[in-house]
């Protein structure tokens, strides 16, 4: 399982000031069904996640794990699932989560609220649960702590 | 009673001119591009509505069904509370014709909301904040404002990967179906111009005008840090004390031309480039942003603009070039030019776009709004060619949200 460790660069003085931000927010306003667990490091987040009712993943709890670059929110975090991913027909069996906004369509006037919205909604609508069909392949090429920022990604289901 | 009706439609017509759109004469079915009134000046317009009146026979005992479409820059509460007042407004007046006065309600409360909602997308500050606010600018198309510092670093860092991708280095998230051409390497501002850039709030691509606006931003920024540097960097040695004797003779000399009057001064508020606001030092709640004199020293570059700033580029800055004024002037101008406009009416300003010479245009003034409230004939100077409408909104900030999760495949084998 990788709980890869991206080289990471400190924060930048822009990024530490808009993480702390962020974060002020998520204490008084966290988006439902998450929590995030509190922890002295800015940098790497871990966000607790539970499915929301009414969905597959109803009263399953999942973690998310965070990680903000040094040119936060230029450039997007890595966001991963550890521990035990959902079964998901996006999300890879070893956490990695295909979702546009994490990589390509990534807007510096997202949050780490925003993202997780986006995740529960993308939990909540699958109608089945399942690992996509190429996950095999894709973790065996993920070894090695491979970040999920590094792959290349293809979107194609727009009904998410 | 329908000639009547027709009338009506016929006077919100003359008065909206381009601005409207009459989709039915009878019963009454219009469109109307409603904005604050800021004199026809488009930098310091924060937001807009299209205001939909759709009546029926029964028109005017029946009041007409309001709608709006197309708002930029209001938000949720704002947008709700617009369309609340416009609708009260024709319950109050069902009986008489109350098509202009449907409008100029709405236009009152656009002036009364004229000030950029929230925060910078980028760094999460408020645009006013009590203690001295930073500069920042508004998307001409979307209406999205950031501060000028939080845009002018992801613009640099776009570049920056837009670089590292066409030289075949690293990949560039942001640039979407980025072309990997023969791009230069000097990263010079000038070919910005083709660089694809999307608003970071809304995906809307930041138009021609915009670039322009950022284009304009950037040199000058440049140029001023350049102008700063290169003062820091005069030596001690050149400072003999014939220099510094040299100096304090050009300055009294300087001094004293200027007290009668004979100096031309640099153009300080050109530093306000279009696009780009300094907001008031005390905002008032509800009142459109003053480009109060003294505002100029908040500005990054401060007073120090060389009087050569090449921030005159004629081409592109027409809609500040009315800001050109020094500051006592202006304050004086301002409001002749106010009352000027509520005597003239419409005509004098039709087809006039983007606030043109006529110096100090811009609101801010206190005795701005409200003046014409209850003048039918009055139309706020902002008749402007209809500007293209996009499908951006104010409800941008989600964007995407929930959205395209999709299903990977990953194409990258090693």
């Amino acid at each position: 399982m990788s709980t890869s460790t991206p080289p990471q660069k400190t924060l930048s003085r822009i990024a530490a000031n808009r993480l702390q931000k962020e974060l002020s927010e998520w204490q008084i306003n966290p988006p439902a069904g998450f929590k995030h667990r509190v922890t002295d490091n800015l940098q790497r987040w871990i966000i607790e996640v539970n499915g929301a009712p009414g969905t597959l993943y109803s009263c399953e709890q999942y973690q998310l794990q965070v990680d903000f670059p040094e040119n936060y929110p230029m450039e997007a975090p890595q966001v991963i699932f550890i521990q035990q991913p959902p079964c998901h027909p996006h999300i890879y069996s070893n956490g990695h989560i295909c979702l546009d906004i994490l990589y390509d369509s990534w807007s510096p006037a997202m949050t780490v609220s925003s993202i997780c919205i986006s995740i529960l909604s993308m939990l909540s609508s699958a109608t089945q649960k399942a690992r996509p069909p190429d996950n095999d392949r894709y973790v065996r090429n993920c070894r090695n702590g491979r970040s999920p920022k590094e792959t290349r990604w293809w979107f194609h289901d727009d009904k998410v | 009673m329908a000639e009547e009706v027709e009338m009506e439609v016929e006077a919100v017509e003359a008065v909206y001119g381009p601005d409207c759109t009459v989709l039915c004469a009878f019963p009454p079915h219009l469109s109307i591009l409603l904005k604050p009134r800021t004199a026809d000046v488009l930098t310091i317009q924060f937001v807009e509505a299209k205001l939909i009146i759709k009546a029926s026979v029964e028109y005017p005992n029946k009041p007409p069904e309001l709608d709006l479409k197309d708002a930029k820059g209001l938000g949720d509460t704002r947008h709700a509370k617009l369309l609340e007042t416009v609708e009260a407004q024709a319950k109050e007046m069902s009986g008489e014709p109350m098509l202009v006065a449907i409008c100029e309600a709405a236009t009152d409360l656009l002036t009364e909301m004229n000030v950029p909602d929230g925060e910078c997308c980028f760094c999460m500050n408020p645009f006013l904040m009590e203690d001295g606010a930073q500069p920042f600018m508004k998307l001409m198309s979307c209406f999205h404002c950031f501060h000028s510092d939080c845009f002018g670093n992801w613009w640099r860092w776009l570049q920056q990967q837009h670089k590292g991708s066409s030289s075949g280095g690293v990949s560039a998230p942001m640039l979407d179906g980025s072309d990997n051409d023969e791009r230069s390497e000097k990263g010079t501002v000038a070919e910005v111009e083709d660089f694809p850039v999307n608003c970071p709030v809304c995906r809307m691509v930041v138009n021609a005008e915009d670039v322009a606006h950022v284009l304009e931003f950037l040199i000058a920024e440049r140029s001023v840090d350049r102008q700063r540097e290169e003062d820091a960097k005069v030596p001690d040695s050149v400072l003999t004390s014939e220099e510094l004797e040299r100096r304090a003779r050009f300055t009294a000399e300087f001094e004293a031309q200027q007290s009668r009057g004979a100096i031309i001064e640099p153009k300080k508020l050109e530093v306000i480039l279009p696009g780009m606001i300094v907001p008031p030092r005390t905002p008032v709640e509800g009142q459109p942003p003053t480009l109060a004199p003294g505002s100029a020293a908040e500005s990054p570059s401060g007073d120090q603009i060389p009087p050569t700033s090449p921030v005159e580029s004629p081409g592109t800055s027409s809609s500040v070039s009315g800001i050109s004024s020094s500051g006592t002037e202006r304050g004086s101008l301002k409001a002749n030019t106010h009352e000027e406009n509520a005597r003239a009416g419409r005509g004098v300003f039709r087809g006039r776009r983007g606030g043109g010479n006529r110096g100090a245009s811009h609101t801010g003034s206190r005795n701005h709004h409200g003046r014409a409230r209850g003048t039918k004939d009055y139309k706020q100077a902002t008749n402007g060619p209809p500007r293209q409408s996009y499908s951006s909104s104010h409800q941008s900030l989600g964007i995407r949200k929930g959205g395209n999760a999709r299903r990977g495949v990953e194409v990258d084998d090693m």
